[in-house]
């Protein structure tokens, strides 16, 4: 009953607004009807929701299963989970559709 | 509007460094845990040969910490050697109550537990606890 809306809204829809999202937001700004502080200010937002969501999944998976043992593999992944809002993510929507 | 999205960019600044914070404060603890977990077993690994080999020693009064960390060293060693050395690390799991207690685990209301009590009793190499393995695999239940 919720996995499947959910699913659909996130992992379908989500992708797709996201991808018109950015060339929406380029032209608007290249057109001047977007202020580059506001612009800024919401793209620090997205990509901060993004990271802290990535770091709680990594929390949930050190807390729950513990798969990674060693501590090095642990903190690359942090990084990593850190590091993939800043492109990585874009790209792999871009390929998902 | 602005103003707004800098507080929020902030208070999850704030969540993500917490966050990282508590990972690390984790991983800390854990190789703590594994430190202390290391030299314990090295330090029974002694007692734990004697008991293998059969001998008949006086075991010092050992607290919950070290019991369970004798009881793991002879678990691994269990899955290693066979005949009368695995019997004798049977005798002591029996004697010392660890059969009866994972036992008693098998009917526990959580599987992960169940499952746990059932891997732990594999290792223990005593023979009083297979009808009860039989029967929770029969049920289906470990």
């Amino acid at each position: 009953m919720l996995a499947v809306p959910s699913f659909f809204l996130l992992e379908i829809v989500g992708p797709l607004i996201e991808l018109v999202g950015y060339p929406a937001v380029i032209a608007g700004s290249a057109l001047g009807f977007l202020s580059l502080t506001f612009l800024l200010a919401f793209a620090m937002v997205a990509v901060l929701v993004g990271a802290v969501l990535s770091v709680a999944a990594l929390a949930l998976e050190e807390f729950n299963f513990r798969r990674y043992q060693r501590g090095r593999e642990a903190a690359r992944l942090l990084v990593m989970a850190l590091a993939e809002n800043l492109g990585y993510r874009q790209l792999s929507r871009l390929g998902g559709c | 509007m602005t103003g707004d999205l800098g507080w929020v960019s902030g208070a999850l600044a704030l969540l993500s460094f917490l966050l990282v914070c508590t990972l690390a404060m984790r991983r800390v603890a854990l190789a703590h845990a594994e430190r202390r977990r290391l030299s314990t077993e090295e330090r029974l690994r002694p007692i734990a040969l004697a008991l293998v080999e059969g001998e008949s020693l006086d075991l010092p009064s050992l607290g919950a910490y070290e019991s369970r960390a004798l009881a793991r060293v002879l678990a691994r060693y269990a899955r290693q050697v066979s005949g009368t050395a695995l019997a004798h690390i049977g005798d002591f799991f029996e004697a010392h109550g660890h059969i009866a207690r994972e036992v008693a685990l098998l009917k526990s209301r959580r599987a992960w537990r169940r499952a746990s009590a059932a891997h732990s009793l594999g290792g223990m190499a005593s023979r009083t606890a297979i009808p009860a393995l039989m029967e929770g695999a029969t049920s289906g239940s470990c």
